[in-house]
């Protein structure tokens, strides 16, 4: 009995250190555990505790411990939790500051009972004392306030994004208090993550509705940013990843296909609230070019003008409306009213751009390289050929033919850079012909080296006159009207050496001779003195029949030129009735006869030693409209023939606008012309009209 | 086909008859039936050959129009409309000069005025454009085109669609008239073809 009357006596005394214990823990007015009392208690169960069974208390003093915890959160934690319920605020402080009381309780007990970690624990494996009060504490106040905590602070939480100040410390010991309660990941970060999901799901569906793409993406940014700067707060480190995961995919992934849809219909309406302005840039280009059209009635200064008036807008859109399509769109269609409103007048605005290419080209070159900028600023006055791009292409090509050929210092890689960036505009069709035409030059250069050696080689070959040629091939070229000619005989051994020259190369190539393209350079022995006449070959060839005669009737040359009577008129007029007259044509009237007689001018002279007598005079213009049209012919036909062979039965109307389409990249037929070669087709039995429908077209085969 | 000697008399009605036989596709009766292109190909020969024959024995006492005339007086070509059709084909192929595909506006507007009057309501209007506007071959597209416009057009120009597909040429003289008539359709100014009963006649049967 004794023992037991010990243990109670112990127990009896301990109980008076307890209670100072816990009012000490409380914070409640009383003196603190001196280390003395703190050891006399220790004494108390260290000596109840070792004695042999049945003086051994251990047990007893286990349960006690256990007991004591138990007591004190029943009667005082969970009644101070229960009345701060209702307000979260309240509630999470109190169960912070509970908690930290209680960990105090447990260590300042844990230090009485010491004694029974040694060796009673450890022997019976038992949960340490530390173990205990935690669990008492997890078990009893946790279980029970577990739920209303952490919907505590999930509305903290919602609090904080709604921009109220919440205190962090609190959040943080909160967080904290999870993790040593060992259920911060099942029961505080997955809801957490769970409702961070659903917060920002709601968010998200209604920002999608009310807000512009821009300020969706402004916002969800914030959000990623405040969310990743509160998450060190109320997660543990492993939580931000996920947490950040949980914002992005409500955020932006879900309403990632609907963002772009609105990204897309936004800038469209954007597009739309600026087109008033672009309209304005654009009747205002108009108005400018239409004071220049005034202003300047000669065709290079109007060019040079719109040139001019393009490169200062265009500094505009650059410049002022951030580049923007839809004013590169207004200039653009702006120009193009330029475009048809001198298309109304003599010469088309294709044919324009070219002359004023031309220039450009010319102008820079003999003094200068052509610069790269100058280059850019043909180009770019050219791509506003939208429609006539076939007229564009075909007078270009006379006039680099021109360059190439009459060779005005014609440099090759300019031209060839000319036309990569043509290429680039209009494509490889488009410039097809003038590349084969550029390299045709190059090409011929070899020729006439390989010719130069071939005539040392073989010196019988050897003409007694210098001659060049040029080889070109048919078809890149634009089709030059040339007539026959008898050409003096020195001429002829030129040509036939070449002939020869030309079939060791190759035999299954037809030459065609273009005279109209020569230029021969005479000695004109005129009495003053002897000058050097430069003169087309068909010139040359007339005027050398002088050699033999000073007088020639009409009748002679044609019969020794063997020549229609209208190129021989042209002949005469440049060498008679032109700026140097080197024949007197005797009667001395602006008309050509057949009965008229031709003399040499032996009176003639001029200051320098050198001239150039201006060719035959022949009306390009004309007949490059005339190549086009017969172009476009070819061209319509191929169309319709290409679409009747695919579908082999067509209604008349669908014929027209497929037609149209197909063609539209080189140029805007009209209804009419495609009318016409469909007629045309009809005739030639490509084509038949439906029996029963005459709307209907079927293609023969 | 039959490109016999010519038996007995070679005259516009045996003419008339070959080329009826070929458009029926008779003489074609021992060629594959059902091959398109191929029946198309003999057709066209054997029309080449009719000409050639033409060209060779026909020896018209009068001018090929008269014979015309007198085909079509004897031919009842009131009743129907596929009956006329053959023999405006006809009168085209009969035009048909040296194997040429196409047909000189004169002799175009010639058989026009001969075969057309009373059918065509706007037929003078017709002629006087071709003369002062026309200078190239009428071609059969084009004559086959003007016998359709002929009867889907009233004389106030309703009928015709300018969407549709006829000839340029018809186009343009629509454009003409329409600048003529101004721009109320629906003037009766022209009513050159004013026989009421040659048009009721192109509508309907008098037999019946």
């Amino acid at each position: 009995m004794k023992t037991i009357n010990d243990f109670e006596q112990g127990w009896e005394y301990m109980q008076v250190g307890i209670t100072k214990l816990k009012r000490f823990v409380e914070g409640l007015p009383g003196p603190a555990l001196d280390p003395e009392l703190y050891m006399d208690l220790y004494t108390t169960v260290y000596c109840r505790s070792r004695g042999k069974p049945p003086h051994d208390y251990s047990e007893k003093l286990y349960d006690k411990y256990h007991e004591t915890i138990e007591e004190y959160i029943n009667s005082t934690v969970l009644p101070a939790l229960r009345e701060k319920h209702d307000d979260e605020y309240m509630l999470l402080r109190e169960l912070v500051k509970r908690w930290s009381s209680h960990k105090v309780l447990v260590r300042d007990l844990s230090y009485i009972f010491r004694y029974l970690d040694r060796y009673f624990i450890t022997r019976r494996s038992l949960p340490s004392l530390k173990e205990v009060g935690l669990s008492c504490f997890r078990d009893l106040v946790y279980n029970q306030v577990q739920l209303k905590v952490k919907e505590a602070v999930i509305a903290l939480v919602a609090k904080e994004r709604e921009g109220e100040e919440i205190d962090r410390v609190l959040k943080k010991n909160i967080k904290e208090f999870y993790v040593e309660m060992e259920r911060y990941e099942q029961d505080l970060e997955s809801f957490l993550l769970e409702d961070t999901a659903s917060y920002y799901s709601r968010k998200a569906s209604s920002w999608i509705q009310e807000d512009s793409f821009l300020e969706y993406i402004r916002k969800s940014e914030e959000c990623l940013k405040k969310e990743k700067e509160r998450v060190s707060h109320y997660l543990h480190p492993s939580g931000e990843p996920k947490l950040v995961k949980e914002v992005e995919h409500e955020l932006l992934e879900v309403y990632a296909s609907k963002l772009l849809e609105k990204k897309h219909s936004e800038f469209c309406e954007i597009a739309r609230g600026l087109e008033p302005i672009a309209n304005i840039l654009k009747q205002h280009v108009i108005d400018a070019e239409g004071e220049e059209d005034t202003a300047a009635n000669q065709e290079q200064v109007l060019i040079r003008k719109v040139v001019e008036i393009h490169d200062k807008y265009m500094v505009y859109v650059t410049d002022c409306f951030q580049n923007h399509t839809l004013f590169h769109w207004a200039l653009n269609e702006a120009f193009e009213v330029f475009r048809s409103k001198t298309g109304a007048g003599s010469s088309s605005s294709a044919e324009l751009l070219v002359k004023f290419c031309d220039r450009i080209i010319l102008k820079k070159w003999g003094s200068e390289e052509l610069s790269d900028e100058a280059i850019e600023k043909v180009v770019k006055v050219l791509a506003y050929i939208s429609g006539d791009k076939d007229i564009f292409a075909e007078f270009y090509r006379k006039k680099l033919a021109h360059r190439l050929l009459l060779d005005h210092g014609a440099n090759e890689d300019q031209e060839r850079s000319i036309v990569t960036n043509l290429k680039q505009i209009f494509g490889g069709n488009f410039t097809f012909k003038m590349e084969g035409m550029v390299t045709d030059l190059t090409l011929s250069r070899e020729h006439k080296n390989s010719f130069n050696e071939y005539l040392a080689n073989n010196p019988v070959e050897k003409p007694r006159i210098d001659f060049t040629i040029t080889l070109l091939t048919t078809g890149f070229w634009p089709s030059y009207k040339t007539f026959d000619i008898n050409l003096p005989s020195e001429m002829v051994k030129c040509v036939e050496v070449f002939k020869g020259f030309y079939e060791t190369k190759t035999t299954c190539r037809k030459l065609t001779w273009i005279y109209s393209l020569g230029t021969c350079h005479i000695n004109g022995k005129f009495d003053q003195k002897p000058i050097e006449l430069i003169v087309s070959t068909h010139q040359a060839a007339l005027l050398l029949l002088f050699n033999t005669r000073d007088k020639l009737s009409y009748t002679d040359i044609q019969t020794q030129l063997n020549v229609s009577h209208e190129d021989l008129v042209w002949l005469f007029h440049s060498l008679s009735r032109a700026k140097y007259k080197i024949l007197i044509k005797v009667p001395s009237t602006n008309t050509v006869s057949k009965t008229d007689v031709f003399e040499f001018n032996s009176k003639f002279t001029v200051k320098m030693r050198r001239i150039k007598i201006p060719p035959p005079h022949v009306d390009e213009r004309k007949r490059v409209v005339e190549d086009v049209h017969k172009d476009r012919c070819y061209a319509i036909d191929a169309a319709i023939v290409r679409i009747m062979k695919g579908r082999k039965v067509l209604g008349h109307q669908q014929l027209v606008s497929e037609c149209i389409e197909q063609l539209s990249r080189m140029f805007k037929p009209d209804i009419k012309a495609i009318k016409k070669r469909i007629e045309n087709l009809i005739t030639r039995d490509y084509l038949e009209r439906d029996k029963e429908n005459a709307n209907m077209f079927r293609y023969l085969a | 086909m039959d490109s016999s000697p010519v038996s007995g008399r070679f005259d516009i009605f045996e003419i008339y008859r070959r080329f009826c036989d070929i458009r029926s596709g008779q003489v074609l009766c021992n060629y594959k039936p059902g091959d398109e292109s191929q029946r198309t190909n003999y057709f066209k020969e054997a029309l080449t050959q009719l000409l050639i024959l033409v060209e060779k024995k026909f020896q018209a006492r009068n001018s090929i129009f008269d014979e015309l005339f007198k085909l079509m007086s004897r031919l009842d070509l009131m009743v129907d409309f596929s009956e006329f059709t053959r023999f405006y084909d006809f009168v085209f192929f009969m035009c048909r000069e040296k194997g040429q595909k196409n047909i000189t506006v004169g002799r175009a507007l010639t058989a026009w005025k001969l075969v057309l009057v009373g059918r065509f309501r706007l037929l003078n209007h017709w002629c006087d454009f071709i003369e002062k506007n026309q200078r190239h071959n009428i071609s059969e597209d084009t004559w086959q085109q003007v016998l359709a416009f002929s009867r889907c057009v009233h004389e106030n120009l309703e009928g015709y669609d300018s969407e549709g597909a006829w000839p340029v040429l018809i186009d343009d003289f629509v454009e003409h008239m329409y600048s003529i008539l101004g721009p109320n359709k629906n003037t009766r100014l022209f009513c050159n073809c004013n026989d009421a009963d040659s048009e009721s006649c192109l509508d309907e049967d008098p037999l019946s």
